[in-house]
């Protein structure tokens, strides 16, 4: 019946164009059937939907019509012009592609003793900010123009701030690691290595750990490796080592214990180097200070967490393992759990209370049991989640603020019977790949495209926008 | 903007890349073999379309005496004659069932696949973090292939995700030139000997600017691109062989590799269609010749005309100098 009706509600509709619109609005016609009446045909011989898709079509090919009468030409040169106007707009189509990347995921760190902020923009420059009469100001930044972009958080150091950046010209990739003077913002060294840095740094042992993504064509065998850059005095901000691995490594180097490193990469690797040894080892024999290495069947995007002498990790198949230290070591991994949720998995894990909070990519929230990896509590807020989550605590409840790509940062509850349930958002339409930092009454998030969001936690109100690329307020 | 994204994404990107990872996962992990499996499923898709392009091309040879005559019909070359003639000949196309345009189909149809494919390829791979979240936005929840990531995307030898002049050496020149070679192939065969000597010198022009043309493309593609611009040339010359009336064997009859029969036959053929284009031309110089008659004093005419222009602007000219002074 609706069909029947749609069918002769649209031929009216076509009548009445035909009757009272067409012949004060279009010349000529250009063809032997008019457009209208093609559509009335169509309509009523093959439906609604066929019949309106045809007519949608022929108007199309009709609307050809001019180019071919405004050059006059014989059909196959129409058709020699028409291909040649496609093919223009795949050259336009394909030069607008754009692969290059875009950095903006440093999170911002808070220097406790100073009351400064250290962040990393889009654009590659390392800014120092400070608030100044409640407004927060940029002290220095460097450098002051555009330089490749990033992708890892500054580390702090006693009197100095490092940084990690990359730029690319065609396939050339360059990476620059870059030790800056707190007070002053002035280079103390800078080191550059011929690779691409997509991931966080970290100290340890007076030792500055770089994982790479090889860029050299030669080196076909390691996919990246690891740079040890020494932070000692005397031989600051030299290389001091290289240590190949297998995939490229995407989530970082993380440590455990006192002076353990450990990473996974996108080939399903994961190594785990004692700082001490990889520092006194001869000859490149960097085998000698590996503590373990497994393969596992797919990639590993997670960062790897250590807690509780337990390593948490989960890889590209939604599978989350958890297997204590000492069975890894010992080559025990038939102890290792394994949880499936069938979705990408790139965060870090909460711990809290004897219970591990997943986050996935696609925003399911896993509870699960320490010990055994088992599933107590499944929620989910459907937002895509990028940036490591955080715990927000107050005297009496306590939330979970999920940073999400487009959708502002979700605040969801962790107490009692309303547990999991969203508890409403911290509105921002920009993309957040970054994880958000309490400052006392402040939320502060640095989004993809290089401002700085600060939120009242209370009133969840946009107190201050910075846009650090412009160097004043937001627009 | 964000509308025709969702439906490019949704219609050819989304589509593209989970059946692309699907193959890759089915063939033992080999990405090659994934792109050239795909480009067979998009030729047998659009065997439709190319068997209506061949019978519509057919249909246009037919139509070509009819066409002649109403040019004959028509020779002034007027704006109201040519407008009869046109709506004429697009009532004969009309009759015969004959799209003038319905020819360029597949080749327009193509063009999407090409930009997709070149998208796919190379947001399959991953360079950048947010380019890896942004493909999980791609796959199809139901598609478990998606845990393959990131794509082994070496074969024989070139990775297929980087751009074909960042190819090994001796691949970096090899494949542009069997990328034009097979488009030049698979154009000749497709072409039908053809009547009219000004199509026959346009269809000249495509036969030898298509593969120029995309053998300096090829330079900037993903190698994957041009394996796939590749095999679906040559399973086009394979479609045009059981479709096209066997034509590329009798070329290939030409090449000596047929038999002696066969090498006849199409020797006699072009024989015939040469005949048929001197014949043509004589047609066309009588014409030439007449028409050359006719303009001779219509030229003088316009050379008048445009010698009274100068004049008349020279003697405007004097005037404004004459009106300053």
């Amino acid at each position: 019946m609706i069909h029947k009706n749609l069918i002769k509600a649209s031929l009216e509709s076509l009548i009445f164009y035909k009757r009272a619109i067409s012949p004060y609005v279009s010349g000529q016609c250009n063809f032997s059937i008019t457009c209208s009446e093609y559509a009335q045909k169509t309509i009523s011989s093959k439906g609604i939907i066929k019949g309106l898709f045809l007519s949608i079509a022929r108007i199309i090919i009709c609307s050809l019509y001019p180019i071919i009468k405004r050059f006059n030409l014989s059909n196959k040169k129409i058709s020699l012009k028409i291909f040649f106007f496609f093919s223009l707009l795949f050259i336009i189509c394909i030069s607008c592609t754009n692969f290059s990347p875009q950095g903006g995921w440093s999170n911002v760190v808070k220097d406790t003793n100073q009351e400064e902020f250290y962040v990393i923009s889009d654009e590659g420059r390392l800014f120092q900010i400070q608030f100044n009469d409640q407004i927060p100001m940029i002290n220095w930044s460097y450098p002051e123009e555009e330089n490749g972009t990033s992708y890892s958080s500054p580390i702090i150091r006693q009197n100095s701030v490092i940084g990690a950046t990359y730029k690319c010209k065609g396939q050339a990739c360059q990476g620059d690691i870059v030790e800056l003077d707190k007070l002053s913002g002035e280079v103390l060294w800078k080191k550059t290595i011929p690779s691409k840095i997509n991931s966080n740094l970290i100290i340890i042992n007076d030792t500055l750990f770089v994982a790479s993504l090889n860029n050299e064509k030669e080196d076909k065998i390691n996919d990246a490796s690891i740079y040890m850059i020494s932070l000692k005095e005397g031989a600051i901000g030299e290389i001091i080592g290289k240590i190949p691995i297998e995939g490229e490594i995407w989530s970082g180097i993380h440590s455990y214990g006192e002076e353990n490193i450990i990473v996974g990469t996108m080939k399903g690797m994961i190594y785990s180097y004692n700082v001490d040894e990889l520092l006194s080892v001869k000859n490149k024999k960097y085998s000698e200070a590996l503590i373990f290495s497994h393969k596992f069947p797919h990639a590993i995007n997670s960062p790897l967490a250590v807690h509780n002498k337990r390593l948490f990790f989960g890889d590209i198949a939604g599978n989350f393992y958890s297997i204590k230290l000492e069975d890894f070591k010992n080559n025990q991994l038939d102890k290792i759990k394994i949880l499936t949720t069938n979705e990408w998995i790139i965060n870090n894990p909460i711990f809290l209370n004897d219970e591990v909070y997943l986050f996935t990519l696609n925003g399911d929230i896993y509870v699960l049991d320490f010990d055994t990896n088992e599933v107590k509590d499944k929620f989910s807020i459907d937002k895509i989640v990028v940036g490591d989550p955080i715990i927000l605590s107050d005297a009496s409840d306590q939330k979970f603020l999920i940073p999400t790509e487009k959708k502002g940062i979700e605040i969801v509850s962790n107490n009692g019977f309303e547990k999991g349930s969203s508890l409403g958002n911290y509105p921002t339409d920009k993309k957040l790949y970054s994880t958000p930092l309490i400052d006392g009454r402040t939320l502060l998030i640095h989004t993809q495209d290089g401002e700085i969001l600060f939120f009242s936690i209370k009133s969840r109100d946009l107190i201050y926008c910075l846009d650090l690329n412009k160097g004043s307020v937001c627009d | 903007m964000s509308f025709i994204s969702l439906i490019w994404n949704s219609i050819i990107m989304k589509p593209m890349i989970n059946s692309l990872a699907l193959l890759y996962d089915l063939l033992g992990d080999n990405f090659g073999l994934s792109i050239i499996s795909f480009t067979i499923l998009i030729r047998l898709i659009m065997i439709p379309l190319t068997i209506r392009q061949t019978k519509q091309m057919k249909k246009m040879q037919e139509l070509q005496p009819k066409l002649k005559a109403i040019q004959k019909k028509y020779p002034k070359k007027d704006v109201q004659t040519k407008q009869k003639m046109q709506q004429e000949t697009m009532a004969l196309y009309k009759e015969a069932g004959v799209n003038p345009i319905g020819c360029l189909g597949p080749l327009i149809i193509q063009m999407p696949i090409w930009i997709g494919l070149y998208r796919a390829i190379l947001k399959t791979s991953p360079s950048t973090p947010e380019g890896f979240v942004d493909l999980s936005k791609y796959f199809y929840s139901w598609n478990a292939s998606i845990s393959k990531i990131p794509f082994n995307s070496d074969f024989i030898g070139i990775d297929l995700v980087d751009f074909v002049q960042y190819a090994p050496t001796p691949w970096q020149f090899v494949l542009p030139i069997i990328v034009g070679a097979s488009m030049y192939l698979q154009q000749k065969f497709s072409m039908s000997p053809n009547t009219d000597p000004r199509q026959q010198q346009t269809q000249q022009m495509m036969l030898w600017m298509m593969p120029i043309m995309f053998a300096i493309f090829t330079w900037q593609f993903p190698a994957g691109l041009a394996v796939y611009i590749l095999f679906s040339n040559l399973i086009g010359i394979l479609i045009q062989y059981y479709i096209g009336g066997k034509q590329p064997i009798m070329l290939l009859g030409k090449l000596y590799l047929g038999t002696t029969d066969s090498r006849n036959e199409y020797l006699n053929k072009i024989a015939e269609t040469k005949k048929n284009n001197e014949e043509n031309n004589e047609e066309k110089n009588e014409q030439k010749i007449i028409k050359e008659n006719s303009n001779g004093t219509e030229d003088i005419q316009r050379k008048d005309s445009r010698r009274s222009n100068r004049r008349s602007s020279k003697n405007s000219r004097n005037r404004s100098r004459k009106s300053r002074n």
